[in-house]
């Protein structure tokens, strides 16, 4: 019986290649990122630990006819121990130990898996390399599972990773596509890095990083404008906002497109210690701010292990809701002092900045006075559709308004349309600061405050029941204007709900718990007709039917009746009920005809 | 009822896309999300144009999802639930009619009912509650998305009306017929803190705090919610300090995130904050804010908890106030439980101050 004995846990790297490649990196392109990202950290470490005087400089070639792809620095270099312990060992970073013993944010990896992605994308990894030390190695491997080191006469100071590409990654020994992918990657970085030996490096120099304080404020924006039009993939930029938070900056920009509301077109790209981490990160913009872009760089942020996200622990929702402050100080700074800019972002995102002011009180007013809601006479201004409002702000919530939509039409009050993006939010916001009355068409709060019911004596009512009573409909005196509105139907939602739910046949479709609730609330509603005939007592024609005698008022009224349901519009009318309507029409208008020629001795 | 809600959905969006309806495909697609993350505010941006396109087209299975959804991002962002009532049951009439009870998101207006009445006076509307969840899930597939969230409901329900054995055998059934209610599950971050309260029910303070470790709240209300209930736990084993330091974490979060119910019955446990004045403010405050919104049972609990300290302070200016928001909240209750009489205590009690 053998005893037991602890043995040491083995690793099998082509399983754990294929991890990495399927499940911690998203991208292949990735191991680019991180072989950059390596050559940087050496080149940091070679400032820190040596001070020499040096041109940093990162070097990336393709050679599509090999089929490799080849990273060079002159950082710091290997020596064969360091070569045994962080090329050959999985999980030991060198850069997270001297990230800590420096204390310097120049260092950018933290995992110790960077190298590993070599593995991912060639079949064979070759490191010449010449440490700071003054000593040389060649470190060859294929596919990682097996090594060989072996010095070399020593060159300049730094490394050079050459990797011959597997079949299936030789898209990445393609000039244009290795150009794309550092580009993407590494624009920010510090260091310069020349792809394919071009002269010029592919870093850019983001404004935030070179502004003086007491710049003309002019040459600030033009170059925030220019790097914004380099950098946003889609549209043209028409202004920007700058981007300072606890611990890193940036920059916002509009788009130069209109844009309805709603539309989400936000693209943000973020940045820790100068390489991006996360692309199109757009949830990290408000989600009315669909009309612009940004980019974020701060080293307080915390990538996941992949490093293609940020964590979203309590950093990255503080840098979040800066972000937002920063927008929106931003964009009232531009409304209040950019009066052109400004013009022009309202003429293509008008909608879009009713659900930015919808979200922000202190954006809302600064800005609302701008900005316009659609009306049935056209996009208006709140202030505008105020001053036409006498009774308080119409909005229809649905395309058809029904018969109190006539009212405001027929008053010459401006509907706003609140089926459209943000129009009823906006005015809801805007009356309830100014303290306006909202009437909400085709809604019972909405009838309350156009037909206000009114008494009168009993006489009078007693006719008016006479004239216009009908079974199914239920009787509202009202004065309202304009008074040449005689007389309107619509339906009572409650009194819809309260003869649905109490019917028999609600047993039939609905169970019975959810039904003995609905009971319970339409039970306390008081029992009437859901047609509701709305007579305008203001009305001349009311006014002489009154005085007719009784076969004129009686033919007058069957008109007055017809021509409510046809105005009415409701479903419940149907299509019988309109034909009906239009036969009462017809009738009443013939018999009022009829009487007068028999009166006029016809 | 062929597919779950995600698949129509989805299919939908197809539809829309090969219409060249890109953009409303993409809005409709996301709303669901904006409620789910309880951004009520784009919601109701939204919502009047997609209503007008659903109903133009006369899409009504489209009409149900939206205006469910609607309706989820306004109870669970604590608007009045009460203006939500008519429409809520105008929705169960027109998700119940042959064209449209096929819809998959037709069960979830029943989520709807019950968030809203839950809203408004839990426990006074848990027997109704209850009811109709347990109808609910006796004809339904535990297969369906739906299944979740009415488990979810019906435990609940039952913890409202203090059965907690039952609602632990409820949620015991749910994870034996849905694995997205096992605690490996996606509805486990949701369900955790219904199962906390039902394991502090019958006393099982320390299965309820692992319960606790092992869940991870989707959102603030969620952590704020966890900490309460780990504050009754820890107050059940004795450790009051600890659960003090919960208790803590919660009057720390904004007034919008704190569950009242929770945190009225954890303070309810603890004596010894009882003689802190900043606990007796932030009941009263937080009972108005209850009055306010419509929610009325935690208004109640929240003062009457108030009135207990406030008196016990002799700050009688507070414990005024707590009495004017009982008053208030009374005659809203749909069971007074005990409610009437405690108030005619409470007023007594000032009276004699």
């Amino acid at each position: 019986m053998t005893t037991a004995q602890y043995k040491r846990t083995s690793v099998d790297i082509a399983g754990l290649l294929k991890v990495l490649g399927e499940n911690l990196y998203s991208r292949p392109e990735v191991a680019v990122r991180e072989l950059i990202q390596n050559a940087s950290d050496a080149i940091s470490r070679r400032r820190l630990q040596t001070g020499d005087q040096f041109s940093p400089r990162i070097d990336i070639e393709c050679h599509a006819a090999d089929n490799q792809l080849i990273i060079s620095d002159n950082g710091s270099g290997l020596t064969d121990t360091e070569i045994e312990q962080f090329l050959t060992r999985i999980g030991t970073g060198y850069t997270r130990s001297l990230r800590r013993d420096e204390e310097s944010s120049d260092l950018i990896g933290a995992f110790g898996l960077g190298f590993l992605t070599a593995y991912m994308i060639g079949n064979r990894v070759e490191v010449i390399t010449t440490s700071q030390t003054g000593s040389a190695f060649r470190f060859l491997s294929e596919n990682g599972e097996r090594y060989i080191v072996s010095p070399i006469t020593p060159g300049d100071v730094g490394s050079v990773v050459i990797i011959s590409l597997k079949d299936k990654y030789e898209y990445l020994s393609d000039y244009g596509r290795l150009l794309d992918v550092v580009t993407e990657y590494c624009s920010l970085m510090n260091i310069p890095i020349h792809v394919q030996g071009n002269s010029e490096p592919i870093n850019k120099v983001p404004p935030w990083r070179i502004e003086a304080e007491n710049e003309p404020q002019i040459r600030k924006q033009k170059r925030r404008l220019e790097f914004a039009e380099i950098m946003e993939p889609y549209f043209d930029p028409v202004c920007t906002i700058p981007l300072d938070i606890d611990d890193g900056q940036g920059l916002l920009w509009i788009h130069d497109r209109s844009t309805y509301g709603g539309a989400d077109n936000r693209w943000m790209q973020i940045y820790v210690r100068g390489m991006m981490v996360a692309k199109n990160k757009h949830e990290f913009l408000p989600g009315w701010a669909g009309f612009l872009s940004g980019m974020l760089e701060s080293n307080s942020l915390n990538p996941t292990a992949s490093r293609e996200d940020i964590i979203k622990d309590a950093t990255y929702q503080s840098a979040r809701r800066q972000t937002a402050q920063n927008l929106i100080s931003g964009l009232t700074d531009i409304a209040q002092n950019q009066p052109e800019v400004w013009r022009s972002i309202l003429r293509r995102h008008n909608e879009a900045l009713l659900g930015a002011a919808i979200a922000d009180d202190a954006l809302f007013r600064a800005i609302y006075k701008d900005l316009t809601v659609p009306t049935s006479e056209g996009d208006l201004g709140l202030e505008d559709i105020q001053s036409r409002s006498p009774n308080g702000l119409a909005i229809a919530l649905q395309v058809d308004g029904g018969a109190d939509e006539i009212v405001s039409r027929a008053f010459g009050t401006p509907v706003i349309l609140g089926y459209r993006y943000g129009a009823a939010a906006m005015a809801h916001k805007f009356a309830s600061i100014h303290d306006l009355d909202i009437i909400e068409l085709g809604t019972k709060r909405g009838h309350d405050v156009l037909f206000p019911r009114v008494e009168t004596d009993p006489a009078t009512e007693e006719r008016l029941r006479h004239l216009f009573d009908e079974e199914d409909q239920t009787l509202i005196l009202s004065e309202f204007d304009p008074p040449f509105l005689s007389a309107l139907n619509f339906v009572d939602a409650e009194q819809s709900l309260k003869a649905y739910f109490e019917d028999d046949e609600a047993d039939k479709k609905i169970s019975q718990g959810a039904l003995g609730l609905a009971r319970a609330f339409t039970q306390k509603i008081d029992k009437q007709a859901p047609l509701h005939l709305v007579i305008n007592l203001r009305s001349p024609i009311i006014k002489a039917m009154l005085d007719a005698d009784t076969s004129d008022a009686e033919a007058c009224a069957k008109t007055v009746k017809a021509s409510a349901k046809m105005l009415c519009k409701h479903k419940a009318l149907g299509t019988h009920g309109f034909a009906t309507a239009m036969e009462n029409l017809n009738a009443g208008l013939l018999a009022m005809i009829t009487a007068m020629g028999a009166r006029n001795g016809g | 009822m062929a597919d779950s809600v995600w698949t129509w959905l989805w299919r939908l969006s197809e539809e829309l896309y090969d219409m060249g309806e890109e953009d409303i495909s993409d809005k409709i697609d996301n709303f669901s999300s904006l409620a789910y993350e309880k951004d009520q505010k784009q919601v109701e941006l939204a919502f009047p144009e997609l209503i007008a396109f659903a109903r133009a087209r006369q899409n009504k299975w489209l009409e149900i999802y939206l205006r469910h959804w609607r309706l989820q991002a306004y109870v669970n962002t604590n608007h009045d639930p009460r203006p939500l009532v008519p429409e809520v049951l105008d929705l169960l009439a027109f998700a119940n009619e042959e064209d449209t009870k096929d819809c998959p998101q037709s069960t979830c207006v029943i989520d709807d009912i019950t968030d809203i009445y839950a809203a408004i006076d839990a426990p006074g509307f848990a027997l109704e509650r209850r009811a109709m969840l347990e109808e609910t899930l006796a004809n339904l597939s535990p297969h369906i998305e739906c299944y979740n969230c009415i488990t979810m409901s019906l435990v609940d329900a039952l913890n409202d009306q203090n059965e907690f054995q039952l609602a632990l055998d409820a949620f015991e059934v749910g994870k034996r017929k849905s694995s997205m209610i096992s605690e490996d599950g996606h509805f486990f971050n949701y369900l955790s803190p219904l199962v906390m309260k039902s394991l502090i029910g019958t006393k099982q303070y320390q299965r309820a705090l692992d319960i606790a470790e092992r869940s991870t709240p989707p959102n603030e209300d969620g952590r704020c919610s966890v900490w309460a209930l780990e504050a009754q736990a820890l107050t059940g084993l004795s450790n009051d300090a600890h659960a003090i330091t919960k208790i803590d974490q919660v009057l720390a979060q904004s007034p919008d995130h704190i569950n009242v119910a929770e945190l009225v019955c954890a303070v309810r446990d603890l004596s010894s904050l009882h003689t802190r004045l900043d606990i007796t403010e932030k009941l009263n405050e937080l009972a108005q804010l209850s009055l306010e919104r419509g929610r009325m049972r935690e208004g109640f609990d929240a003062a009457a908890l108030a009135f207990e300290c406030a008196s016990g302070q002799n700050r009688h200016d507070l414990a005024a106030h707590a009495v004017t928001i009982m008053e208030n909240t009374l005659p809203h209750l749909n069971r007074e439980l005990g409610a009437a009489d405690r108030l005619r205590r409470v007023q007594a009690e000032l009276q004699d101050t």
